[in-house]
């Protein structure tokens, strides 16, 4: 054991020594080398520049071609496959709900609980129109609905997307509507139909126009 | 009868007769050994002149060998120096050998990241292309819907204002015109009642001229749809009525019908 360790160190400074040697050889060469490269390198470089519009033709034209992909992209994608997603069937389903219920909720009220319909059907309802059926059913409504009793209840016998945009839409609503009041308590049936204009805001469609038709 | 007569004589003779025989049969007999020992000893003559050419022959190999060795010993020491020469050589080449690849590989790695850039930057563009031709399509796809809806739209809007514009004065005309705009169900109907409405717009003196307020899709698939059309009417008859309006609300179905789209169904929405 003691040999060992003995013996093991004596080797240990021969391999140094040789590997000591080994760089130094090394070191010479890639002195040698550097010299080379130098002379290499004023080879190479002065090739680089006889051939420097080759060289980056290539990583120009790609980079063209990823910029030009990348703008194609991003236009198909917000001139016509963002709009066509905001305007696909679940959206038209959606607004023609949303008209349905607005529609329902605009035109049925009852003495009882006037306040209560009013302020369910400004819900659904936005804008200018939001303003004028508050007023209008405050003015109008309210008074002549509590002293006549009269009470209306609409139904929706169809409704269909006639336009649709991202941000706004028309729906065609055939409105059948049953009232009665004091003075009349069988129920008085009217059709009629609407164009309901909607517009979505935060993401809701809400009613902004309401045009018999 | 010379025998009996010399009968001694001829038994001397015999016998010397015999004695010359055996003599002479000694004699080929001493000759026969004198040829087999002729003959052995030139075959070993022969023998020994191999042994001789062969101890000759080792002999001058030995001697060639013997140069041979001595020529190789002269090599080995002549080749010597040149043996260290070589593995000098060799070791001093080492490092250079060592020292080449590092330049080597740093050529190497620069074009390996340009060539995975490369091919990150046409995997990028073929992705982003395949996207686009994708949004194409789909785009393509709803433009081709919104035609099919407005067709349809169109189809309806006509049929219903075939229906809804009769003149008495050219009633079968405007039949007609219905019938040719209607298929299927519809067809079938208006053709059963065809007479007697043709009577009544003639009995009644008849004009009304309808227009379309307003279309909706209501549903569609790629063969047929269900429009909503709200119809306006104004009628003139006998019984008192001028310039009446009319609404009417409609749910029509269309559908092709060869190459034409047609109206299947008209049925009033109460």
């Amino acid at each position: 054991m003691s040999a060992d360790d003995e013996t093991t160190p004596e080797v240990e400074p021969t391999e140094g020594v040789e590997i000591d040697a080994a760089t130094d050889d090394k070191e010479k060469d890639s002195a040698v080398d550097e010299t080379d490269k130098a002379a290499d390198s004023a080879d190479s470089s002065s090739a680089a520049r006889r051939s420097l519009p080759a060289i980056p033709l290539i990583p120009a034209a790609l980079m063209l071609g990823l910029l030009a992909a990348g703008l194609l992209a991003g236009w198909l994608y917000f001139t016509q496959y963002q709009p066509d997603k905001q305007t696909d069937d679940a959206v038209a389903q959606s607004v023609v709900n949303a008209a349905r219920d607005g529609t329902v909720a605009l035109l049925s009220y009852k003495p009882d609980t006037l306040n209560q319909d009013f302020a369910a059907a400004k819900s659904h309802l936005a804008g200018d129109f939001l303003n004028y059926y508050d007023q209008f059913t405050k003015e109008v409504v309210t008074p002549a609905a509590q002293t006549k009793g009269v009470t209306t209840t609409a139904q929706v016998a169809g409704a269909a997307v006639s336009e649709l945009n991202p941000d706004k839409a028309v729906v065609l609503v055939f409105i059948n509507q049953a009232t009665t009041s004091k003075e009349r308590p069988d129920p008085a049936m009217a059709s009629s139909s609407a164009k309901v204009s909607l517009a979505k805001v935060h993401g809701e469609w809400l009613i902004t126009k309401f045009d018999p038709l | 009868m010379a025998d009996t007569g010399n009968g001694p004589q001829d038994s001397a003779k015999a016998k010397a007769d015999a004695l010359a025989l055996a003599e002479q049969a000694d004699a080929e007999a001493a000759e026969a050994e004198a040829l087999a020992a002729a003959a052995r000893a030139r075959a070993r003559a022969i023998k020994l002149r191999r042994e001789a050419q062969a101890k000759a022959d080792e002999e001058a190999d030995a001697a060639t060998a013997d140069a041979d060795e001595a020529d190789e010993s002269g090599d080995e020491t002549a080749e010597a120096p040149e043996a260290t020469e070589t593995v000098e050589t060799a070791e001093a080449g080492e490092p250079t050998d060592a020292a080449e690849p590092e330049p080597a590989r740093r050529r190497l790695r620069a074009p390996n990241l340009a060539v995975a850039l490369a091919i990150a930057a046409v995997v990028a563009i073929c992705a982003l292309l395949g996207v686009s031709g994708w949004m194409a399509w789909q785009h393509h796809n709803v433009v081709q819907e919104r035609q099919r809806a407005a067709a349809y739209t169109a189809t309806a809007r006509q049929g219903v204002i075939n229906l809804t514009s009769l003149d008495f004065n050219k009633a079968k005309e405007g039949v007609q015109r219905v019938l040719d705009s209607a298929t299927g169900e519809f067809k079938d109907d208006f053709q059963r009642r065809a007479e007697d409405f043709e009577s009544v717009v003639k009995d009644s003196k008849a004009v009304t001229e309808g227009s379309v307020a307003a279309t909706a899709v209501e549903s569609m698939n790629n063969d047929s749809a269900v429009v909503l059309v709200l119809a306006n009417e104004r009628i003139t008859n006998i019984a008192g009525a001028k310039d009446q309006p009319r609404t009417f609300r409609f749910r029509v179905s269309v559908v092709h019908d060869g190459d034409q789209l047609k109206l299947s169904k008209v049925e009033f929405v109460l």
